[in-house]
């Protein structure tokens, strides 16, 4: 199964009282599209933050910071997961996709295109994720049947479009 | 038609597939403080004091504001403001605001809540409105706990009652639900150098939230300027103010841009849900399957505060008898406040609960006469002028009957239903349900309607401004689609303008499913203008043609706006062109308080469904394996996006029907997040097939009525019926879980009856029944032994409405 949740990995936010000690920070280098990256990161920053407030990639979207709604997804070491849950110091080395790395040099990526042409976009705020769990299936299984991209979604809500729009797309990328 | 008709992409799809549509919470402007606001603790208490200088030193905290910093009217609400922006002595739901942070991070401005001392002091909690409606509950507002009270009044129920041939009276209750968009609130304010106030946010209608801003915080409405970003879902959700009010005080206190962003069990929490309803229904048809008399009770949570809480129980009240012919019609629908969280508008608004009410209704009523379920409902379907509950006389053509007709050829109905072997597996059952359904489109009741649009001729463009917000349904792209066909050019020469209320006219609220109809009749009107403004700029001969352009006989509207469209960059003497119009929809009349006579609406928007089944009789579990949704939407200007939003509401209706339910235990959230409060996921969702059809409105734009609300409104009932079906039980309490189906079983078993042999469970006759009878007899009328038919022995909500 390409998807994995880590729901695992325990998370809490640590607030920095007055007075107490600084938060400890780390420097980490990992790939970010295809791109080395080096940066400073606190110790209990998550990895969606990292991506949104720090380096300013702002498609990867919050929708619940639990990982109930899969609308942070994106692609860690060829799995899909949510960077909500996900601290930011542990990608350590790691190879991350986000949606930005779908649109590159102009060209549509045919998972892109086939969400515009199937109408499988109503209010956005999932697709991005949707897009990364999607994109995360192809890379491992090029021809899906129907069940494994319901299987490979599961983890996205989406509550616009009822997900059928979603499936022929994805069915219509892999087609290509 | 070039455009209009077909599945053009949409226009803001591009930065929603590659991310970059920026939502509210994208918005990072240079030295912007975060806010949080402190939540009560207590569903009802007194406040007697609040202390926040502790939080106020905390460092890095830029503000810490309660009631006395609200400069204006300390109250809001979508129609009638009732809600404080902060709660100055009393406290009335858990999600109320007491106090507001802003700090440098979203940490400490989280951090500083904690410091914020507020001493309460607890009142009784009322969470049941009809515990609410005695006169001894706890008051929730002053004014007492009833918001409003509506009544429609047609014939004599009471004596159709008595000439039916069968009555069938059941208590109904449906959930509170929330709408569960994925992009949880989020705003963010700042002050511009002139001292206008900004805020950006996803909202519904930037008019309507700019005039409430304004109100609270005591500036006239031109100083506030309500900027819309993408809006990630709304289904009704986001017509009331959430973050507008507290962070616009924010900027203004600390004149630095402020931003605010939701948690989802903030979200939950503090804003408003679908109203919870209990409804006792009573029915009455004549042998022939006539319906003569439709009686309704129907009892609304709305919650703490009012928001659109009384249009909504209205609009339960107006639909509460279906798309049906009934001569006789008794509603009684209450709106209540409780200290549970309040309740709005969400999609379909009010008729979700209804529908779901009289199509179990009608189902039952054709279970009993043995008739089939299609035939009795197209019998008593309104078709050409018809009169409404309300008195109301229009002319709803045969949409109803097309949409029936059209579901049941889809759906081999007549075949499915009348399948000998229902057996899908071991102790699985498959069975198969029809609902009808109906809504107005646009707000109708007298509330002002209208839109506003400007079309500006720019070189090489055309743009468009209007306020209509793209919720996700797509409207940004229908309303360029209209113009483009207006105005005989391409999709890539008209430039949607941002909503934005220094920039673009009014055009209502996207909801009521109005946006295409009204914006779009908007958008045609102001292209008309635009080419008769064209024309005047040719017959007034100050336009300069172009060199070498030829004579100017030859010219008309269509070769200036070519030429136009054709030019780059500013040029000489072209006084921008602007086409201005305004529509305002026909009249529609606020109900009589007494008899609810009225024009309830302009325009309405029909649709049937049916629904495939297979049930666990063992363990319950509803499967839901398909969904035929037919909808007559007058015109799809975009068939695609109708596709979208009928497969959206189809799966909005299935979570309502199978798994949704915002819990309250004594006005406490017991469901707060999306783990807790499930909606469908990809595993959930069957295959649905969707007809599209097209009886065109007479007003609407190429005939278009409005489709987004419609859709969601049958699934429900649908879904129940052919769990009936299937297994032999009406459960009459939403949503259909596994537990409630098990449970009706066993009680339908210990009553020693195999549920299979029965599809209607018999309850004896009353000696009213037989006195009813006898006094027929007496009169000389011949009856066949009439048969009420109850279902309260075996129903989960039990008891009287009041009680």
């Amino acid at each position: 199964m390409p998807r994995v949740t880590q729901r695992s990995i325990k998370f809490k936010m640590y607030f920095q009282r007055k007075g107490s000690k600084e938060a400890l920070f780390r420097e980490i280098s990992f790939r970010l599209n295809g791109e080395p990256v080096r940066v400073r990161v606190r110790s209990d920053q998550r990895l969606i933050d990292l991506l949104r407030d720090t380096l300013g990639l702002r498609g990867t979207k919050e929708g619940c910071g639990r990982g109930d709604c899969g609308s942070c997804t994106v692609i860690l070491n060829g799995l899909a997961v949510t960077s909500c849950l996900v601290l930011a110091a542990t990608v350590e080395g790691a190879e991350i996709l986000t949606v930005e790395s779908l649109f590159r040099n102009g060209r549509l990526d045919p998972l892109q295109e086939a969400f515009l042409e199937k109408g499988a976009v109503q209010c956005g705020y999932c697709t991005p994720g949707l897009l990364m769990s999607a994109k995360a299936l192809l890379l491992e299984n090029p021809h899906p049947s129907l069940e494994e991209i319901k299987i490979a979604v599961s983890g996205n809500l989406c509550r616009c479009t009822g997900y059928k729009k979603i499936f022929e797309a994805i069915q219509l990328a892999a087609e290509r | 038609m070039k455009i209009v008709g077909k599945s053009i992409r949409r226009v803001d799809g591009l930065a929603k597939v590659t991310g970059q549509a920026r939502y509210p919470q994208d918005f990072y402007l240079e030295g912007m403080l975060y806010a949080k606001a402190l939540r009560s603790r207590y569903s009802h208490a007194l406040i007697k004091k609040i202390n926040v200088s502790r939080a106020r030193e905390l460092e890095g905290v830029r503000a810490v504001l309660t009631a006395q910093d609200v400069p204006g009217r300390n109250l809001f609400g979508h129609m009638i403001a009732d809600q404080p922006v902060l709660c100055q002595d009393k406290v009335r739901f858990r999600g109320d605001a007491v106090a507001v942070v802003a700090a440098e991070s979203e940490e400490i401005a989280q951090e500083a809540l904690s410091f914020i001392q507020v001493d309460y002091d607890p009142l009784p909690v009322v969470s049941d409105p009809r515990q609410a409606l005695k006169p001894d509950a706890p008051r929730v507002h002053e004014k007492g706990n009833i918001l409003t009270h509506y009544k429609i009044r047609k014939g004599d129920v009471e004596k159709a009652f008595q000439e039916a041939h069968l009555v069938i009276e059941s208590n109904y209750r449906t959930p509170c639900v929330e709408h569960a968009y994925l992009q949880p609130e989020s705003g963010i304010a700042y002050v511009e150098d002139t001292g206008d106030l900004v805020i950006i946010v996803a909202t519904q209608c930037v008019y309507i939230d700019r005039h409430q801003i304004a109100r609270s915080l005591g500036l006239p409405e031109e100083k506030v300027k309500v900027v819309l970003a993408e809006t990630g879902g709304a289904f009704g959700g986001r017509e009331d103010i959430s973050v507008q009010i507290l962070i616009g005080l924010l900027a203004l206190k600390t004149g630095r841009p402020v931003k605010m962003t939701y948690s989802r069990e903030e979200s939950i929490l503090s804003t408003a849900k679908r109203h919870p309803a209990y409804m006792r229904y009573k029915s009455g048809v004549d042998r022939e399957g006539r319906l003569l008399a439709w009686e309704a009770e129907i009892i609304a949570d709305t919650g703490a505060y009012a928001s659109s809480g009384a249009a909504v129980v209205q609009n339960m009240a107006m639909y509460a008898s279906g798309p049906y012919k009934v001569d006789n019609v008794k509603i009684d629908a209450y709106a209540v406040y409780t200290n549970n969280t309040f309740a709005g508008a969400m999609r379909a608004f009010g008729c979700p609960q209804v529908t779901f009410a009289s199509e179990m209704q009608m189902n039952k009523l054709a279970a009993a006469l043995g008739m089939d379920e299609y035939e009795f409902r197209r019998r008593n379907a309104m078709v050409g002028k018809s009169e409404f509950a309300t008195g109301y006389l229009a002319d709803v053509d045969n949409c109803q009957i097309v949409c029936l007709d059209e579901v049941v050829r889809l759906s081999n109905w007549k075949e499915k239903r009348y399948r000998q072997n229902k057996e899908a597996g071991k102790d699985r059952f498959y069975g198969i349900g029809i609902a009808a359904g109906f809504k107005n489109v646009g707000y109708g009741s007298g509330y002002v309607d209208s839109s506003s649009a400007e079309v500006e001729l720019m070189p090489g463009k055309v743009r468009l401004k209007i306020s209509a917000v793209d919720q996700g349904q797509g409207v940004e792209t229908i309303l360029c689609q209209i113009a483009a066909e207006e105005l005989a050019i391409s999709m890539e020469n008209v430039e949607y303008t941002n909503p934005d209320t220094s920039v673009t006219p009014n055009a209502g609220s996207s909801s009521a499913s109005r946006q295409t109809f009204n914006s779009g009749n908007a958008v045609r009107l102001a292209c008309l203008d635009l080419k008769k403004n064209l024309q005047q700029l040719l017959d007034s001969r100050k336009w300069k043609r172009p060199p070498g352009y030829p004579g100017h006989t030859s010219y008309n509207w269509s070769n200036i706006l070519q030429e136009f469209l054709s030019m780059e960059g500013e040029t000489e003497g072209m006084a921008s062109v602007i086409g201005r119009a305004t529509y305002v929809p026909p009249p529609t009349t606020p109900l009589d308080p007494e008899t609810g006579e009225g024009i309830p609406a302009y325009s309405f928007g029909f649709g049937a469904q049916v629904a495939e089944v297979v049930v666990d009789k063992r363990t319950g579990q509803v499967d839901l394996k398909k969904v035929y949704a037919a909808h007559d939407v007058g015109r799809a200007i975009n068939p695609l996006q109708v596709e979208g939003q009928i497969e959206g509401g189809v799966v909005m209706g299935q979570g309502y029907a199978l798994m949704e339910e915002i819990i309250l235990k004594e006005g406490e959230t017991l469901t707060p997040d999306l783990a807790t409060f499930d909606i469908p996921t990809s595993l959930d969702v069957c295959d649905i097939e969707s007809a599209i059809l097209e009886v065109p409105d007479r007003h609407g734009p190429y005939g278009a009525r409005g489709v987004g609300e419609m859709t969601t409104i049958s699934t429900a009932p649908a879904i129940a019926a052919a769990v009936h079906d299937a297994v032999g039980v009406w459960i009459d309490e939403l949503p259909v879980t596994a537990e409630k189906v098990v449970r009706a079983l066993k009680e339908k078993e210990f009553q020693g009856k195999d549920v299979r042999e029965e599809t209607l469970p018999e309850k004896t006759l009353q000696e009213k029944d037989f006195q009813d009878q006898a006094l027929r007899e007496d009169k000389g009328i011949a009856h066949a032994p009439r048969r009420t038919t109850s279902h309260e022995n075996w129903v989960i909500f039990k008891g009287d409405l009041n009680v």
